[in-house]
């Protein structure tokens, strides 16, 4: 785009022509009050502060100016500041005067504005008597975490805005007209009766006091908040945030303004959900479990010698792939760096794995075999601004990976086409250009459907095939005996409607395919992931920004851990224990000799290998995999057979009542360290609070043990970690403190310190070469529905909670959300069961029994019952895995369901 | 000229009835314009008989629908605007319930020359009447294959729609009655992009009065020099002006533009009980006061323009000698303030801060100070306010205080004779 040239104030700007002159006059970092504009939302135009002088114009709103070849603008005539002044005194006159007990006080932008343009009072004020305009104050609505104060509302609209342009709920609007407007939700009833998703970004945005959190109020002024830089500890979108803190208490989160991949947006989860950080429940001490089975407290140097006591032995005794350790998607990048380093270095076995293995490892396995690289192809920002088809498959990005959905939904009002494809009819499906409703399980067939639709219409990209690709003839051999019509009967999809797809798919310039645990959680997860690069790869969309496969991550640190070698199969950056030269490199690295080429054992397999009795030691480092693994009665009983189990966690989880000696964490806000989120982009976390009592951070923790166990690791802080892992992994390299301390949030691969990372994965080649494209024959679930099992069984996410609900359920107003554990069942099915809404059903498989209440909704299909897995899903689900990725088929099995009296 | 061109035969009832319409010589325009004339051609026909835009604005209606894209690949659509909202007001009713198809007609026509395909009638809520005699008239001319597909066998697809508001004054404004239409709350739209460019569901969209339309049908019978003929050289055509107030017949009265007020009062019967005419809004409260110093101006957009008013919709609102300046302003800023639509700071607060300021002098605590505190408050909204209807508030305060400066300094120190009023 062509620049043209304007004057500001004398001075000759260029600037682009589609911008307004309030956004050039802050570009030129010249200050011009308002309260409506934000950077992230449209033009409002609606407070009129932002007025400028404009030669032929007159004074004028600069925010609804657009540049013009010439303009003259002037910002501080007397005029000007005349007319803000007005402006101000006309939105003070109804305002109340209580700054002086306003929450918003400091932050507040109409108090900004009064005492830079020195306003005491409003000239009107006197007439206040003659006021009748009624304005009602809707404290506590009913919603357990917004205030609305709609005394102290100037009306400038951010709310509303930001709830239906970034979040896409509706759920708060301008009502009534004139100077009886006011803010309303629905038809101005409580926001709990709306869609409000109480993400928390109305309040965010609000520039005065009238939106507040509860959670808050009266815990302190703004000036006397330390705030402190984080990362969100749930989902993998990795939102940046802003921590205030008081007497070492978080009092409220908000997301930073310039967040690279939230934009300044929250989601209820990462709002709200932080009471669990100073729960009275917070594990404070070590906990040695006696003869009783009681825990009981005992000192960090007795039970780090414990633990070197019984490792070594068993060990000793049994060899050392007879232990065990599982590390955390959401601990930081350095802390499982250094597990992995601890079983590896120490221990010498692979047997090192974590929760990843129960989410995304399908797509790891999947992506790094086809495309050699296991991420994220693109980055959010391109999803939002360059994607001009995203397909969604597999994911409910709504309730799971909500920053995500906000930019969707941006991308959606840009123009781009969204498909859906799901069993279930998710929030996004509304907003689909086209949505597909397949049978559960038959991902495989349907994408090779879709490739054949590609191939048999000539929508392939040859050049691209012939350029990067590889297997394309036997690939296209074995379409050729792919049958339409049975892939119509088995995923029950109409041709015609995954025709409409691939059209759509095809002619998109750059399209993205988006999915989650809706593909992976199968046994043929690596599979489904590999149909869908498949579809990439045929089409060449990828390689480009805002095209590729671009699964989202569930962890704040799933992608992260994996990087670090916290896998049974990987070192550190994905390098195989088997290959020679790994073990050399690493050798050399941490001066160590004989470590292990034999490959280690993954989630399932030590907790199958402990039920055998082959596995007699144990450390998990945050984790309740006893509830989040599938088939919980078989995980105690594996459980109960290991010698010596160590739990390290910040709560006594269910796990936890099983082990010999617990570890006290410090959570993430208590802590420093990096985050890989899903994008790939690696983002630090600064401590906020201390830890509870003699809590202790993980990786203070494993130096402690490292050197109980005789090695010097003279780790002083987290930073001295990230160096070595700087060095131990090609693609972090470049991701030094330094770097990361001036600001920069750098996506991997960065191999040198003046790389600029790289937001855009597979252009110009593959890691591997050429891409690989693969001939996957359908596989049927392993528990397919029977006479005593007749409904099929699929778990997912819910919006306010978090896995077994450990962090969020320790939130008063998350539990008033969620309300009941309940599970979701179709209509027709509730009618022939008669089950009401809110009544209770009993789930029974071959492994035990659920009783919930039935929510009754047709975005379920007949005979499936969708349930939350927080609500304790897995003593249901049942433990085949997939036999590539290891990854458990939590979407799939045969049920019974029954009223419940 | 003694002659009406759009009131010409609304007091037949039967008028009403598509047959005595056709009868009357009906729908031979439309039928003239689709085998005679090119699209452009009728844009090009209308912008030569100078008719300009009868909503307020007096907008060139050709030119207006010559802006129009043609070359892109997005329907167009035409609005008949018939939120007839402002006070004094009531020439499009006349003309929906006395000659709606004389209105559809337009529609057509029109559409045609834009290149619409779909047009909508947006018809304030409180016309129940129109809106059903509107919607009976459609139904006749689709039976009559005037609206349909491919009507009158000449090729043009088109269709209308009754769309009815839920009683806002700013769904009178062009951009706020789109979004109305489209479902949300009507507030003003930020412009550029107009209408023109990006209006109804983003597409190209014309809106255009009830009085222009019907105007078209006639363009096209007679011929643009006849059109231009009536009336002054700039202000070509009739006028529909609606007088209410202190006069004997109230009434719509359709004359020649630059008709003089003097003429239009005779019309009307002059003013009630033999009083003396003190002052009038000449095109609805959204336009500066006049007195009976302005008897001789001719109504028109030049002639009030010149003399610092405007002719807006053409509502004459007649005040006699014994009424109350300060309490009809007054009335009418209440009006302003509880239409304001809220969007914007100056408008929401400042109408509500003049009504105020009524209220006190209304109430005897008025302070000499207060007559300027009005007009700094109008100063105030007047250019800062997102769309026309912060300005139409100070219209009349400033120039009702421009002129009866004395009465409101009166009224305040307890010495005004006509308070009762």
């Amino acid at each position: 785009m062509d620049e043209i040239k304007i004057s500001i104030n004398g001075n000759e700007i260029k600037c682009r022509p589609d911008s307004t002159v309030f956004n050039v006059c802050k570009q030129q970092e010249i200050e011009i009050p308002s309260l409506c504009y934000h950077p992230e939302l449209s033009i409002t135009g609606a407070c009129r502060l932002c007025l400028v002088d404009i030669e032929g114009k007159g004074i004028t709103t600069s925010c609804t100016e657009f540049v013009r070849e010439g303009m003259k603008v002037v910002t501080s005539t007397k005029d000007v500041i005349n007319a803000r002044k007005v402006i101000l005194n006309l939105l003070l006159s109804d305002h109340p005067y209580d700054c002086m007990t306003c929450e918003k006080s400091g932050d507040c932008l109409l108090e900004k504005y009064a005492y830079e343009y020195g306003i005491k009072k409003s000239i009107y004020k006197d007439y206040h008597k003659y006021q009748k305009s009624q304005i009602q104050i809707k404290e506590k609505d009913g919603t357990p975490f917004v205030i609305r104060d709609y005394e102290k509302c100037i009306l400038c609209g951010r709310c509303g805005k930001v709830c239906e342009e970034v979040v896409g709920a509706k759920a708060l609007a301008v009502g009534y007209r004139g100077v009886n407007s006011q803010v309303i939700s629905g038809l101005d009833g409580p926001l709990k009766n709306t869609d409000c998703v109480f993400c928390g970004n109305c309040i965010e945005v609000c520039p005065v006091g009238a939106l507040r959190e509860i959670q808050a109020e009266k815990k302190g002024r703004t000036w006397e908040f330390k705030k402190v830089y984080s990362v969100c500890p749930y989902c993998g979108a990795g939102c940046s945030t802003e921590v205030f803190v008081k007497d070492n208490k978080i009092v409220k989160i908000s997301g930073m303004e310039n967040g690279p991949s939230n934009r300044g947006w929250l989601c209820v989860k990462g709002k709200f959900a932080f009471d669990y950080v100073s729960s009275p429940d917070r594990l404070k001490k070590p906990l040695l479990k006696n003869k009783k089975s009681e825990f009981e407290e005992i000192e960090w140097d007795t039970a780090l010698n414990i633990i070197f006591e019984n490792f070594s032995e068993l060990k000793k005794k049994y060899g050392p792939d007879s232990i065990t350790g599982l590390g955390s998607a959401r601990a930081p990048n350095e802390e499982n760096y250094l597990f992995q380093k601890f079983f590896r270095q120490i221990i010498k076995t692979n047997n090192v794995d974590h929760c990843a293995r129960l989410c995304h490892s399908a797509t790891v396995a999947g992506l790094y075999h086809s495309l050699g690289t296991a991420g994220m192809s693109i980055s959010l920002d391109e999803l939002e601004n360059i994607s001009d088809c995203i397909l969604v498959t597999g994911t409910n990005p709504t309730e799971a990976q909500p920053i995500t959905s906000y930019r969707i939904e941006k991308a959606v009002r840009r123009g781009a086409k969204l498909i859906v494809i799901d069993p279930r009819r998710t929030k996004l499906a509304d907003k689909a250009d086209i949505y597909i409703q397949p049978k559960p399980g038959t991902d495989v067939i349907l994408y090779n459907a879709i490739a054949k639709i590609i191939l048999d219409e000539n929508l392939h990209n040859e050049k691209f095939i012939k350029e990067r690709v590889e297997g394309f003839e036997e690939y296209k051999k074995f379409m050729e005996t792919f049958s339409l019509k049975e892939a119509e009967r088995v995923t029950g999809v109409p041709t015609e409607n995954l025709r409409k797809v691939a059209l759509i798919y095809t002619s998109a310039t750059s399209a993205a395919i988006l999915w989650a645990l809706g593909i992976t959680e199968y046994v043929c997860g690596t599979h489904n992931v590999l149909t869908l690069a498949n579809l990439a790869l045929i089409t060449g969309q990828i390689g480009k920004p805002g095209a590729g496969p671009a699964p989202l991550r569930g962890q704040n640190n799933v992608q992260g851990a994996c990087d670090m070698g916290a896998l049974y199969d990987f070192y550190p950056g994905y390098q195989r224990p088997d290959a020679p030269e790994t073990i050399k490199k690493f050798e050399s690295l941490w001066g160590e000799t004989g470590l292990s080429m034999k490959t280690g054992l993954s989630v399932l397999e030590s907790f199958g290998a402990a039920y055998e009795g082959k596995i007699k030691g144990m450390y998990i480092m945050g984790g309740d995999f006893l509830v989040t693994c599938p088939d919980t009665n078989y995980l105690a009983k594996a459980l109960e057979n290991l010698e010596f189990f160590v739990v390290q966690d910040i709560f006594l989880t269910e796990t936890a009542q099983y082990a010999d000696l617990i570890l006290p964490a410090a959570c993430s806000y208590e802590k420093e360290g990096t985050f890989t989120n899903t994008e790939r982009r690696v983002q630090p976390a600064f401590k906020c609070v201390e830890p509870p009592g003699e809590a202790k951070a993980d990786w203070e923790i494993l130096t402690l043990l490292a050197n109980k166990f005789g090695y010097k690791w003279d780790y002083k802080n987290v930073w001295d970690i990230t160096k070595e892992i700087n060095k131990c992994i090609p693609s972090y390299a470049g991701i030094t403190p330094q770097r990361l301390f001036k600001g920069e949030r750098l996506q991997w691969p960065c191999p040198d310190e003046k790389h600029p990372g790289t937001p855009t994965l597979h252009v110009g080649s593959f890691k591997i070469g050429k891409g690989k494209l693969s001939c996957l024959p359908y596989q049927e679930p392993y528990e397919l529905p029977s006479p005593q099992y007749p409904y099929v069984l699929t778990t997912g996410r819910i919006l306010s909670e978090y896995h077994l609900r450990s962090m969020t359920g320790r939130t008063d107003g998350i539990k008033e959300i969620t309300g009941e554990p309940f599970c979701f069942i179709n209509p027709k099915d509730a009618e022939k069961l008669k089950i009401e809404e809110g009544g209770h059903l009993e789930i029974s498989t071959k492994r035990g029994k659920l009783v919930l209440s039935a929510k009754i909704s047709p975005d379920i299909q007949e005979n499936i019952v969708y349930l939350p897995l927080h609500f304790g899903a897995n003593i249901l689900t049942h433990r085949r895995i997939d036999p590539i990725a290891k990854i458990p088929e939590y979407k799939f099995c045969a049920c019974n369901i029954k009223k419940s009296e | 000229m003694d002659e009406k061109i759009i009131l010409k035969y609304t007091d037949i009832p039967e008028q009403k009835n598509i047959d005595t319409y056709i009868k009357n010589g009906g729908y031979k325009a439309l039928q003239r314009a689709l085998s005679e004339y090119k699209p452009d051609e009728i844009i090009h026909l209308v912008d030569k008989s100078g008719l300009r835009g009868r909503g307020g604005a007096g907008f060139p209606t050709g030119k207006k629908w010559s802006f129009i894209p043609q070359n892109i690949p997005l329907p167009k659509y035409l609005v008949c605007n018939t939120d007839e909202g402002e006070p004094g007001t009531f020439k499009d009713r006349e003309i929906i319930e006395g000659d709606p198809h004389l209105v559809i007609e337009g529609i057509a026509i029109s559409s045609y020359a834009i290149g619409a395909h779909k047009a909508y009638i947006y018809i304030r809520g409180e016309f129940a009447k129109g809106a059903e005699i509107l919607t009976r008239a459609i139904n006749q001319a689709k039976e009559k294959g005037f609206i349909g597909e491919n009507i009158l066998g000449l090729g043009f697809d088109f269709d209308i729609d009754v769309y009815r508001g839920a009683g806002a004054y700013i769904c009178g404004e062009e951009t706020a009655l789109l979004d109305s239409i489209e479902g949300k709350r009507a507030m003003p739209r930020l412009k550029p992009p107009h209408p023109v460019a990006k209006g109804l569901y983003s597409s190209p969209t014309v809106i255009n009065n009830v009085e222009t339309l019907a105007n078209v049908p006639r363009i096209i019978e007679n011929s643009a020099e006849w059109f231009a003929g009536i009336g002054t050289p700039h202000s070509t055509g009739t006028k529909i002006f609606c007088i209410s107030g202190d006069v004997n017949n109230p009434g719509v009265y359709e004359v020649p533009m630059g008709t003089p007020l003097k003429e239009l009062l005779e019309m009307a019967g002059g003013i009630k009980d033999g009083k003396k005419l003190k002052a009038f809004f000449p095109g609805g409260p959204s336009t500066p006061i006049l007195t009976s110093a302005h008897l001789n101006v001719g109504m028109d957009f030049e002639s009030l323009k010149k003399i610092g008013s405007m002719l807006g919709s053409g509502a004459i609102i007649v005040l006699d000698e014994d009424r109350s300046i300060i309490k009809t302003v007054a009335r009418l800023t209440e009006f302003y303030r509880n239409e304001s639509c809220g969007k914007c700071s100056p408008c929401r607060e400042g109408t509500d801060w003049l009504l105020k300021v009524y209220q006190r002098i209304i109430d005897n605590k008025g302070k000499k100070e207060d007559i300027d505190l009005l007009l700094n408050i109008c100063e105030d909204i007047y250019g800062t306010t997102f769309c026309p209807l912060g300005d139409a508030a100070t219209m009349p305060v400033i120039s009702s205080i421009k002129y009866f400066r004395k009465e409101y300094e009166e009224y305040i120190n307890g010495k005004c004779s006509n308070i009762n009023n």
